[in-house]
């Protein structure tokens, strides 16, 4: 019986062949999304494996509740108190160890030779780099020598080519006190970098000197000395070893190199979880389109060789032996299909480091799935092949010889499950749609308040609903919606436009079905325009309407100098200048976001009849008392006029332990003389310095302080908790202040294009501060919206790119089911343009139904979540038919190539041989 | 009378070098206007080729054939769709039909294709004599062996073509069904004065023609005017 099912694919060769391309389709979408993550992966991993390279690190233990320290600001990674840079010293001493340093990672912008910021993925890092790097590093140098003296930089390879910097140029770098002009003095070459990584150094002496306040760093880097090679376990016994002389009150520990690394890359990956659930729901559409096009060629070929089995059965084949000779089949199918898919789903994925490239990011990164992927994707092509083939095996071994014969040349009727379930989903997901509508009425009129909790989970319920019910039960409306949509094209072209219309209903279930595959990428992409293009109209309705400031003054860094503040005063054509900090302080145990504003804000920037409130956050402001937005009130159960607890620093006691700490050490340094006979060098007093803090002031002393909340309000441009500048000053080191806006007014009468002008070259020197108007705002807005979109376009345009293929698939299986037809139809005279003709309309017709349901639930899907989210900022729904109206034309005309292929088949079908075909 | 179609010394081979086969050797024809001509002959012996070749469906190796004295055995494919078009009727012996067309749909289909306006006169006739009037709303999977065959002579005759070529159009059908799309075949060239070729290698069908030319080996070997059965059945015991 394999014999049979060989000869019979060998027979078949041109059926069997579509079906391995159907599979390959399938799988290679899966491919190139899995191959997407690796590199998305790989790419944050090997960010750390050079840049970080020491083998131990030495940091804080994390944070208790009680205390607090400076480097909550610095965002993701550490929670964790500050150590004692005299710790290196005492490390340093170790026999084992070769160097022990303050690991100094500063974010910066630094400037290229043509006076513009030098772009990166993510900001460009300033590291402190000792005296005799080269020796331990593993990074080499390429030319000039290590930074020295004061204003000297190093650079690495790739950011000097990016800045197009050379040894003894001069430029500027800009960290967040100031604007230094600095000399290069050489480039560094690191072993391995991430792609878009990019580093600048600095002697480490003056980044300590320039970075570390009280003593404090956050981290050490150490290198050990080994005896024999550099394995897990000498290092963990430097490790031990370390850990030993450690003080009891040093609050630190030691981590492996590679464990530092592997924390911060899982921490990244944390950080971006958002792009895995993006990959999964891409590889769960990928999955649907490839199995809508895979159990389509299927069920076709299938049915196609249904009179082939019926004779089988006829001379004496068992049903079983019919149905495990289709299931084979199946099984080489898959196998192949799936190998190939995984060739042509890793080539496609090629595309994205060009893609990226454009976004001015050179990767040089090899996207190849791994094992594991490749086993799953064979796994998915094998299974879907064979579930695709059980219904038709099990009714070709079935079914008496007989009525075989003659069912083959009539079309098998819906089933009733799918129609069961479609009409399910259906109903459950219009009653869905009626709720969310009439929200309102549900929840306050007919008392049902808890539905407020899912509204978003009906939203999106009701959304993937409809477009599950349209898939299930499309093959019902394909007659209606086609008879309607090719009327005008049986009017003008009255033959190909009949003859088209005709093969499309024949076939209307495999004819829905490949409409469906590219129905739901449709969908998704016209989802995703409308409700991009509804977030830009409603964050910039908000901006338009919200904000009273004429200037708002920004850094791509999202951190400006403080020294920014004192320039933009000195312009005085300005009625106002309010500048915004921010911190993280914790209430509740839980960092939260405050923003610190100055009594005047609102009622110079913001106009405070758009928003909605309780309590009057202009008094509030003048009391002393905390704005809380709404979201976080409503998640924390913070009510109006209720008091909580904000941690902060105590700095009263700050200053009074300064002055004590200054005592002490004019005292000790007087007492080093008398001992040693002579005056004390600089690292001697910093040494003397380090430990008088290290006594007086361990630790930040810490105070809780309580604040009435104010007034609760829904401002979508301050996201965190507003509080006045004198009381955050209050509790708040400088260093924890990050400057992130400024807001200005002009004064009456001034032109705004003249002072903008003024005060863009007063923010010039620090290069990434732009000053925007209100266009400007919504303009930077849109162009970020823009970049996430682009992605999600790329991916989406592999589906659809898929879906079409599956169009030429359907099609040229089609062609050959219909070789006899054709060659009547050339033989009586249908000319090669028409036969032409004919498949185009056929192709166009599937892809104009798909289209147009997909664009209907695209935005149904859009309507939907808007709708869900419009308390939480989503207030206007923008749908761009232009955008829609791109999309269905690029559509169509694909789906107008994509009928080319086929149709040089049919033209090469010679006529006699043609009508005599089986 | 008229030749509507003419060939000289037409020769085809199928194959090279060892297993060439000759279908036509050197064939001389000449088909008069308005004449029932059947072309019988054993299986192999040329028959089908021959009609092929005439009616443009096949190329030839040498020679010349002309359809109303325009030279059809040179001309390109795109030119040969036109003629076919315009000039040709066919008739195969199944699957003559567009199954996702109604019956009316599939006789005018050469109108449709070639822009041509449907003479509704004619066509009436036409479906009269072939007695498939009530018959025109159905699907060809809705009709029976005979009645499509019918269908499929009228859409031949619709385009008024100068000439119809029927490939054993009743080699699938019973005696009865047979006898009736032969009747109706016979009818439309003595009535309308049609010019029809047949290929056959059944004597009753044969003998509903006004000359019968039988091939053996790739040559004609006997061409018989209005043989009776008996006489077509005597040749091809010979």
């Amino acid at each position: 019986m394999f014999r049979l099912a060989f000869k019979n694919a060998k027979s078949h060769l041109g059926r069997f062949l579509l079906s391995i391309i159907a599979v390959a389709l399938g799988t290679s979408f899966i491919i190139a999304t899995f191959c997407f993550q690796t590199a998305i992966n790989s790419t944050i991993d090997s960010a750390y494996a050079s840049s970080l390279n020491a083998d131990l690190f030495v940091r804080g233990v994390p944070e208790t509740q009680s205390s607090i320290s400076v480097s909550q600001l610095s965002g993701i990674t550490q929670n964790r108190q500050q150590i004692d840079v005299s710790l290196a010293e005492k490390i340093k001493e170790l026999p084992d160890v070769q160097i022990a340093y303050p690991n100094i990672n500063k974010s910066i912008v630094a400037v290229s030779k043509d006076e513009k910021p030098i772009y990166s993925l993510g900001t460009i890092m300033l590291r402190g780099i000792p005296e005799n790097f080269l020796q331990f590093s593993g990074w080499t140098l390429e030319s000039g020598e290590l930074p020295q003296a004061d204003n000297e930089i190093i650079l690495e390879k790739q950011t000097a080519i990016q800045g197009n910097l050379s040894v003894g140029d001069t430029t500027k770098i800009v960290d967040d006190k100031d604007i230094l002009d600095v000399r290069i003095a050489g480039i560094l070459k690191a072993p391995l970098l991430a792609p878009g990584e990019l580093l600048v150094g600095m002697n480490q002496s003056q980044a300590e000197k320039r970075y570390i306040s009280d003593g404090k760093v956050s981290q050490i880097a150490v290198w050990g000395k080994f005896a024999g090679e550099k394995t897990a376990a000498s290092i963990d016994n430097l490790r031990d070893e370390i850990k030993n002389i450690l003080p009891n009150d040093s609050h630190a520990e030691v981590i492996s190199g590679d464990q530092m690394r592997q924390e911060l890359s899982q921490n990244v990956k944390d950080n971006i979880g958002f792009v895995n659930t993006f990959i999964i729901i891409f590889a769960i559409i990928a999955l649907f389109v490839g199995c809508f096009i895979i159990a389509n060629t299927f069920s076709m070929i299938v049915h196609e060789s249904l009179r082939e089995y019926a004779m089988l059965r006829a001379i004496g084949a068992s049903s079983k032996q019919v149905f495990s000779t289709v299931i084979f089949q199946a099984l080489v199918i898959g196998v192949f299909g799936s190998a190939i898919g995984t060739l042509l789903g890793t080539a496609l994925i090629q595309i994205i480091p060009l893609i990226l490239k454009n976004f001015g990011t050179d990767i040089n990164i090899s996207v190849l799935p791994n094992i594991w992927q490749i086993l799953i994707v064979f796994a998915v092509g094998i299974t879907i092949s064979l579930i695709s083939a059980i219904f038709p095996a099990r009714k070709a071994g079935k079914t008496p010889p007989v009525q075989a014969m003659s069912e083959a040349a009539l079309p098998k009727p819906i089933g009733i499950v799918r129609i069961i379930v479609g009409a399910y989903f259906l109903i459950s997901s219009l009653s869905s749609i009626i709720l969310i509508m009439n929200f309102d009425y549900f929840t306050n009129t007919l008392g049902l308040h808890s539905l407020e909790n899912y509204k978003s989970f009906l939203a999106s319920g009701a959304a993937s609903g409809t477009l599950l019910a349209v898939l299930l039960l499309s093959p019902l409306f394909i007659k209606p919606v086609i008879w309607v949509l090719s009327s005008p094209l049986v009017f003008f072209s009255r033959v190909s436009g009949k003859l088209a219309k005709g093969n499309i209903l024949r076939n209307f279930k495999s004819s829905a079905n490949t409409s469906s595959a590219l129905l739901i990428g449709v969908a998704l992409v016209v989802c995703c325009s409308v409700l991009a293009s509804s977030v830009q109209t409603s964050v910039s309705s908000i901006i338009t309407n919200n904000i009273k400031s004429d200037f708002i003054i920004l850094s791509q860094n999202l951190r400006m100098p403080k020294s920014v503040i004192d320039k933009v005063k000195q312009d005085n054509s300005l009625a106002s200048v309010n500048p915004l900090y921010i911190s993280q302080l914790k209430i509740n145990s839980e960092a939260t976001p405050i923003i610190s504003v100055e009594d005047t804000f609102f009622k110079n920037n913001l106009d405070l009849e758009t928003f909605s409130y309780v309590g009057d956050p202009n008094e509030a402001l003048e009391k002393g008392e905390l704005i809380v937005p709404k979201y976080l009130a409503a998640s924390q159960n913070f009510a109006l006029g209720q008091y909580i607890t904000i941690n902060g620093v105590d700095k009263d006691k700050v200053e009074k332990d300064k002055k004590t700490i200054e005592q002490n050490v004019k005292k000790s340094v007087l007492e080093w003389a008398q001992k040693n006979l002579k005056q004390p060098d600089d690292s001697i007093i910093e040494q003397i310095k380090n430990d008088e803090t290290k006594k007086v002031m361990p630790d930040l002393p810490v105070v809780e302080k309580q604040f009435r909340i104010g007034c609760i309000a829904d401002i979508m441009v301050m996201p965190g908790i507003i509080i006045n500048h004198k009381d955050f000053d209050a509790i708040t080191m400088s260093e924890q202040q990050v400057l992130f806006r400024i807001f200005v007014n002009l004064k009456a009468g001034e032109n705004s294009e003249i002072v903008k002008n003024e005060l863009q070259n007063k923010v010039k020197d620090y290069y990434t501060i732009s000053v925007l108007d209100k266009n400007g705002l919504n303009s930077i807005l849109g162009s970020t919206v823009n970049i996430v979109l682009n992605l999600i376009y790329g991916l989406l345009a592999l589906s659809i790119l898929i879906a079409l293929l599956g169009i030429v698939n359907t099609l040229t299986l089609s062609v050959v089911q219909r070789t006899r037809e054709i060659g009547l139809l050339k033989a009586i005279g249908l000319s090669n343009s028409g036969l032409t003709l004919m498949l185009g309309l056929e192709s166009f017709l599937i892809a104009i139904f798909g289209t147009v349901l997909g664009v209907v639930l695209g935005i149904n899907g859009a309507v939907a979540t808007q709708t869900a989210l419009k308390d939480s900022g989503l207030s206007d729904l923008t749908i761009s038919y232009n955008n829609i109206a791109v999309f269905v034309g690029f559509v169509v005309v694909f789906s107008v190539i994509a009928c080319l292929l086929p149709a040089r088949r049919a033209k090469k079908l010679p006529i006699l041989e043609a009508i005599a075909a089986d | 009378m008229v030749s509507q179609l003419k060939a000289y010394k037409v020769f085809k081979k199928y194959g090279k070098a060892e297993t060439e086969v000759v279908a036509l050797d050197y064939v001389d024809v000449e088909i008069s206007q308005g004449q029932f001509t059947a072309i019988m002959g054993p299986s192999g012996s040329g028959k089908s080729t021959l009609m092929h070749t005439l009616a443009g469906l096949d190329s030839i190796n040498s020679g010349e054939i002309f359809l109303n004295n325009i030279k059809i055995s040179n001309l390109s494919q795109k030119k040969l769709t036109k003629i076919r078009r315009d000039n040709i009727g066919f008739i195969f012996q199944q699957f003559n039909l567009v199954p996702t067309l109604n019956a009316r749909e599939n006789i005018t289909l050469p109108l449709d294709i070639a822009h041509k306006k449907v003479d509704f006169e004619w066509f009436d006739k036409i479906v009269n004599i072939f007695g498939i009037k009530d018959r025109l709303k159905h699907r060809p999977s809705e009709l029976s062996g005979g009645q499509q065959q019918r269908v499929a002579c009228a859409r031949a005759l619709v385009t008024r073509p100068a000439i119809i070529f029927a490939d054993e159009p009743t080699g699938n059908l019973d005696s009865k069904s047979s006898g009736e799309v032969l009747n109706f075949l016979k009818q439309s060239v003595d009535e309308f004065g049609q010019t029809l070729v047949l290929v056959t290698h059944n004597p009753r069908a044969a003998s509903y023609a006004d000359r019968v030319l039988v091939l053996a080996d790739g040559k004609i070997i006997h061409d018989l005017a209005k043989p009776s059965y008996d006489q077509v059945l005597q040749v091809f015991k010979e």
